[in-house]
């Protein structure tokens, strides 16, 4: 059978171009990472919380989501850049120069400017954001080629890209943020429903591996109802319909094993359970673990937990 | 025929008739047998008598036809009312084991049953079997392996009668033969191989040849002698001529009767080679990317003369085919079995094919064999097919080409234990050919051919993609098409022929990837062409045709703006596309072209092709070519050409179907022209032996008009904005096929440029390779073994490199920032392939058992290179590592 795998492996990589080393997956903390961006438009907080998208004149909130595992603690500088979006691809940051704006800080208040906005792809327009999040440095325009660059020994740094829908004269409902209320653990042979909740205040305590291989145990995540909202899209042929949104999960640790890094709501059980299996270290300590949510039209969480293998 | 005598049987009492009537001899009557019976009275009309369907042939006794005994044996037969022999006694013996063979032979005779009021009944048969040894003798004398056979022809085109010939055999020994009235002669050749020629005429040059004859081979030849002159030299020989055009000059000889080119680099593979081979599995088109100007591509597209694959139009005898190789690259859409002919055209190509800019691959559809049946079946660690001809009349013949994949079954088992995919469907491929050709006169030859091809794949992604989670789910490919062609070759004399060929293609491409992309597209592509071919007088040679392409297409697309040639598909940041339309595409071409040979070593090929392409902003497009070749000294030639070839762009790219995600634009440019590129070639061939030859040449491709994807989501799609240049040169030293040996050396070296948009600077093509080196030998050592080899060297594919990334907010993942288009390079590529064949060959058959080893040291050719999910970690990825593959072929 070894042999047949050979031939069918070197046959696959006749078909499809070969084969590659291990490369560093993404679920694995190891460095400075960014995760994404909340936007919440404050001005309709009020009514109506959790908007991702604004009109011209409101206001939006966008906090930065990161993780730096360094050892010692140290400063991340974020410098954010507001622009209408370029109809042209190809350009820096998909940025035109209109309504360009920046503001500096982990979390920023914005408002949309109240300027005529072309339209992207989807028929709608955009707010093009550039961040640059610098951890251990600070941001500083690069003479050479104009762009904002981390300077500082020993930095690390990401430039992250994120677009805010601009409500002009659409009918449609206003896209919210999906709500993760719920991270579980649950042991290796046990049922769903005897998932034990990871909290955020009282770091869960779970076994470290003691076996070769290790035994998988899983993580499941939760969104609040609502959070899968309808949206308008096209299908394959073409047709517009009104379908409900497959949203994205996340899974990150720095230590132990994750299965995989993303999940996605499945087509078939839309509201099944998101469950991804993880191997715990074999060395006891706290495990840092990043959960993130989000939909395609900029809806965005993300929950951060600890656990204590022992 | 042979009166047949039915007794009745006295034992059988009901339903048994006595009937006389005369009756048949098997339709072919057996060598050495023949079957006779005594009159009796004749039968009641409404009865018949029983008549011999299936005769079998007895064995003649070795020891009675030692001594030369022969006669016959009078046999009474019982026939059962199904018509099988159920007993057979011995009336009147012959002695010598002639009885018991005659017995042996009769107790298999299958007849139409004896039959009473139209009910068919038993019955009893008196049938007298008689043996000839003169019959016998000729039954065991050793049937012709080929044939040779030629006219002999001299001034005026006249034939040269009582010229006499002798033939050198291989080993040696010779016969002798007399051309008759006609100038003809033939050999029936028991043995193959090299066979030298001398033909002596009065009043002419003696002219001596070698013929290389293959197994089976039917090889009809005309030779023009050369008027002996005083100081004249022997003749020897000379290039190829058309076998229509006459000897216009007496002061040349010329030899070979097979008509040059119209094209000035037609590169040809015979049977034997793309059989063996090495590398290619015997699959003839894959064996075209062992040509020089043919770039080195592992997913089996025709890269040619730094052309992209689109730019290359493969044709069956004229048809367009959508689809090459089945999964990109495993095997070919055409069985080999089926192939007269490949002919590669890298450029300069001939006005006859249009609508192109690269080159031409015409693979040629050969006559199913009109005596006899045939069969071959392949088999291999990928696939199976099955192939069988034959006659089924005097003037109608079959033949019929099937073959499955079965990695299905095998990837099956293996891919179960992997949790990252799931088959719903999985990768199973399949064609078939069917042929039937009729040739009512002498002068027509109509053919009605059917080849149809399926791939098709369905997966679960179960685990998202850490750089597209969003491309996941079910994924799903089925490419095929079904199409019919009727093609007519008419003589309406000897100067004036005419192809007509006439097809129908239902094209259906259905591909899916998740929530994110999907392509339905179903179309017909119907295809007229007519050509007339006149010798207008000894000098010219006219080809008039016109060819007519089109027809509904259907499409049902969600996805990403396709890109064109260098652009990196992104399914994060292109543009947006979905549509649903309905078109009718119309493509007429008409082209003229003249074969001039002012001197016989000199010919000129003018021609003008004009095409109309109504879905390319209903434009014209008038293409001026020409050629020539001219013949220095014997065996020199210098062969060029200059031309002009357009191509119209996709149906997808000048598409006017309005993009759902943004109603304001369209899928494709409606306003798009075609594009266009001017080849210009130079260069030259030598024939150092039958054998050997050798050829360079070096070649300049002009492009401009060429369409490239716009970035731009709001404005055209597509725009004729690019440019592009394309220099080389090729050497091809070639052994042709011999009783031992064929192989070749080709070189090419090249560069391939473009300019996507005037703003632009030049970058380097996408499949830009500087060096490709082929060497191919294949050599028979004897007693059925032969063994091949193939090495490449080929300078790495030029890669873009990536050279930092941002992190996108709004997907999860993270964009590569590329560096400057293609300014890095893979490694060098090259490989070793060896494949070993030992061929038995039986009474009525052989049986071809070959092992190939691609890879034989095991080299990493770097084939691209992989990222880690933030493009901080690279890899390279190598291609296949060393992989046998052994199969075989029998042939009955």
């Amino acid at each position: 059978m070894n042999l047949l795998r050979a031939l069918v492996a070197a046959g696959c990589a006749l078909a499809i171009g070969g084969c590659g080393d291990e490369l560093a997956p993404a679920w694995q903390i190891r460095a400075f990472r960014l995760f994404g961006a909340k936007i919440e438009n404050i001005t309709r907080s009020a009514a109506d919380p959790g908007v991702t998208e604004a009109a011209p004149g409101e206001r939006v909130r966008l906090t930065l989501s990161y993780v730096d595992p360094a050892t010692t603690p140290r400063p991340v500088n974020v410098t954010w850049v507001f622009c209408a979006e370029a109809t042209v691809m190809g350009t820096t940051f998909g940025c035109s120069a209109r309504g360009l704006s920046v503001l500096t800080g982990p979390a920023v208040t914005y408002e949309v400017p109240r300027i005529e906005f072309s339209v992207d792809p989807a028929n709608r327009p955009r707010i093009q954001i550039v961040a640059m999040a610098c951890a251990g440095g600070t941001v500083a325009l690069d003479p050479s080629t104009a762009l904002p660059r981390c300077q500082g020994e020993g930095s690390e740094s990401w430039v992250m890209t994120r677009s805010l829908l601009v409500r002009t004269a659409e009918t449609l409902p206003p896209n919210h943020n999906p709500f993760i209320d719920r991270v579980g653990f649950i042991l290796s042979g046990r049922p769903l429903a005897e998932a034990m909740v990871v909290g955020d205040e009282t770091p869960l305590r779970v076994p470290r591996c003691t076996t070769d291989p290790c035994i998988e145990h899983s993580f499941e995540v939760g969104v609040a109802e609502g959070s899968r909202e309808v949206q308008s899209t096209f299908d394959l042929q073409g047709n517009r319909v009104m379908t409900p949104e497959r949203l994205q999960f996340g899974f990150f640790t720095d230590k132990g094993e994750m299965d995989n890094t993303f999940r996605v709501d499945s087509a078939i059980t839309p509201n099944g359970p998101i469950l991804n299996r993880w191997m715990a270290p074999r060395e006891p300590g706290p495990v840092r673990l990043v959960f993130t949510a989000q939909d395609t039209r900029g809806g965005f969480d993300v929950v951060e937990r600890t656990v204590v293998v022992e | 025929m042979h009166l047949l005598v039915v007794v009745l049987n006295r034992r059988i009492r009901a339903r048994v008739l006595a009937v006389t009537l005369t009756a048949g001899a098997p339709a072919a009557a057996q060598i050495g047998a023949t079957t006779r019976a005594d009159p009796t009275p004749a039968a009641p009309a409404a009865s018949s008598a029983p008549r011999l369907t299936q005769f079998v042939q007895a064995d003649y006794p070795p020891a009675a036809l030692a001594q030369g005994l022969e006669g016959s044996v009078l046999l009474e037969l019982t026939i059962d009312p199904t018509g099988h022999v159920t007993q057979v006694t011995v009336a009147q013996p012959l002695g010598n084991g002639f009885d018991e063979a005659a017995t042996a032979a009769a107790r298999t005779f299958v007849f139409e049953p004896a039959r009473r009021d139209g009910v068919a009944v038993a019955s009893i048969l008196r049938y007298r079997y008689r043996f000839s040894a003169a019959a016998a003798r000729e039954a065991q004398r050793p049937r012709p392996r080929a044939l040779l056979r030629a006219t002999v022809r001299g001034r005026a085109d006249q034939p040269v009668a009582n010229a006499a010939v002798t033939l050198t055999l291989p080993d040696g020994s010779t016969r002798d033969a007399t051309t008759d009235a006609a100038g003809a002669f033939r050999f029936e050749l028991e043995v193959v191989g090299d066979m030298r020629l001398a033909i002596r005429a009065e009043g002419f040059d003696a002219l001596e040849v070698t013929e290389p004859v293959a197994d089976r081979e039917d090889v009809g030849l005309t030779y023009r002698l050369t008027p002996a002159r005083p100081a004249a030299p022997a003749a020897t020989p000379g290039s190829p001529v058309s076998e229509a055009t006459p000897a216009e000059d007496e002061d040349e000889a010329t030899v070979r009767a097979r008509r040059p080119p119209r094209e000035v680099t037609r590169q040809s593979l015979e049977f034997r080679e793309i059989l063996r081979m090495p590398g290619t599995g015997g699959d003839a088109l894959r064996a075209v990317q062992n040509f020089p100007g043919v770039a080195r591509a592992i997913n089996g597209l025709l890269i040619v003369r730094g052309s992209t694959p689109q730019d290359t139009q493969i044709f069956a005898d004229g048809t367009s085919i959508p689809l090459v190789y089945h999964f990109g690259g495993l095997s070919s859409v055409v069985s080999t079995e089926l192939l007269d002919r490949i002919d590669f055209y890298p450029g300069n190509f001939s006005a006859r094919y249009g609508r192109a800019q690269g080159g031409i691959v015409d693979v040629g559809l050969r006559s199913p064999r009109r005596q006899g049946f045939r069969f071959v079946a392949n088999i291999n660690l990928i696939d199976a097919s099955l192939f069988a001809e034959g006659a089924i009349t005097r003037n109608l013949s079959f033949a019929v080409s099937f073959r499955r994949s079965y990695i299905d079954a095998i990837l099956g088992g293996v891919l179960s234990g992997i949790n990252a995919v799931s088959f719903t469907s999985l990768p199973v491929y399949w064609d078939y050919q069917a042929l039937l050709e009729y040739r009512p006169t002498s002068r027509d030859r109509i053919r009605l051919a059917f080849l149809g091809s399926d791939d098709s794949l369905s997966l679960i992604l179960n685990q998202p993609s850490e750089v597209a989670p969003r491309f996941s789910g079910s994924f799903s490919t089925g490419i095929g098409f079904h199409a019919g062609q009727l093609l007519w070759d008419h003589t309406f004399s000897t100067s004036v022929s005419s192809r007509a060929m006439f097809s129908i293609n239902r094209n259906a491409i259905n591909v899916g990837g998740g929530d994110v992309f999907g392509l339905n597209l179903n179309f017909w592509n119907i295809t007229g062409r007519y050509e007339l071919t006149a010798q207008v007088n000894r000098r010219v040679r006219a080809n008039l045709g016109m060819d007519l392409t089109g027809g509904p297409a259907e499409i049902r697309f969600n996805g990403v703006r396709m890109p064109t040639e260098g652009q990196q598909p992104n399914l994060q940041n292109l543009a947006r596309v979905s549509t649903q339309d309905a078109d009718t595409l119309y493509r007429p071409g008409a082209y003229a072209e003249l074969e001039v040979t002012p001197t016989p070593r000199l010919r000129l090929i003018p021609s003008l092709r004009v095409d109309y392409t109504r879905d390319a902003n209903r434009s014209w497009a008038v293409q001026p070519r020409f050629s020539f070749r001219w013949e220095l000294a014997r065996d020199w030639f210098i062969k060029g050409g200059v031309g002009v070839f357009n191509q119209p762009p996709q149906p997808s790219q000048s598409s006017s179907a309005v993009n759902s995600f943004n109603p304001s634009t369209t899928v494709g440019n409606p306003f798009l022209g075609t594009q266009r590129s001017i080849h210009y070639g130079l260069g030259m061939e030598h024939n150092f032996s039958r054998y050997v030859s050798l050829s360079a040449e070096g070649f300049y491709k002009d492009l401009d008009e060429q369409i490239i994807a716009q970035p731009s989501v709001l404005g055209a799609a597509y725009l004729n904005s690019g440019i592009g240049r394309i220099y080389g040169g090729e050497i091809l030293l070639r052994h042709r096929p011999s009783s031992r040996f064929f192989g070749w050396l080709a070189y090419t070296i090249s560069r391939s440029e473009r300019r996507d948009s005037p703003a632009s600077t030049y970058r380097i093509f996408q499949f830009d390779q500087t060096h490709i080196l082929t060497l191919i030998g294949s050599y028979r050592l004897g007693r059925g073994w032969e063994v091949g080899l193939r090495f490449r060297f080929v300078t790495g594919n030029p890669t873009t490199p990536i050279i930092g990334a941002v992190y996108n907010g709004d997907t999860g993942t993270y964009t590569q920032i590329p560096g400057a288009s293609y300014s890095a390079r893979n490694a060098p590529f090259h490989q070793l392939d060896v494949r070993i064949d030992k061929t038995w060959t039986f009474r009525r058959g052989s049986l071809n058992l070959f092992l190939e080893v691609l890879n034989v040291y095991n080299n990493a050719n770097p084939e691209g290179v992989q990222y880690n999910y933030n493009y901080t970690q690279s890899t390279t990825v190598t291609g296949i590592p060393i992989f046998p593959n052994l199969g075989f072929r029998y042939e009955y």
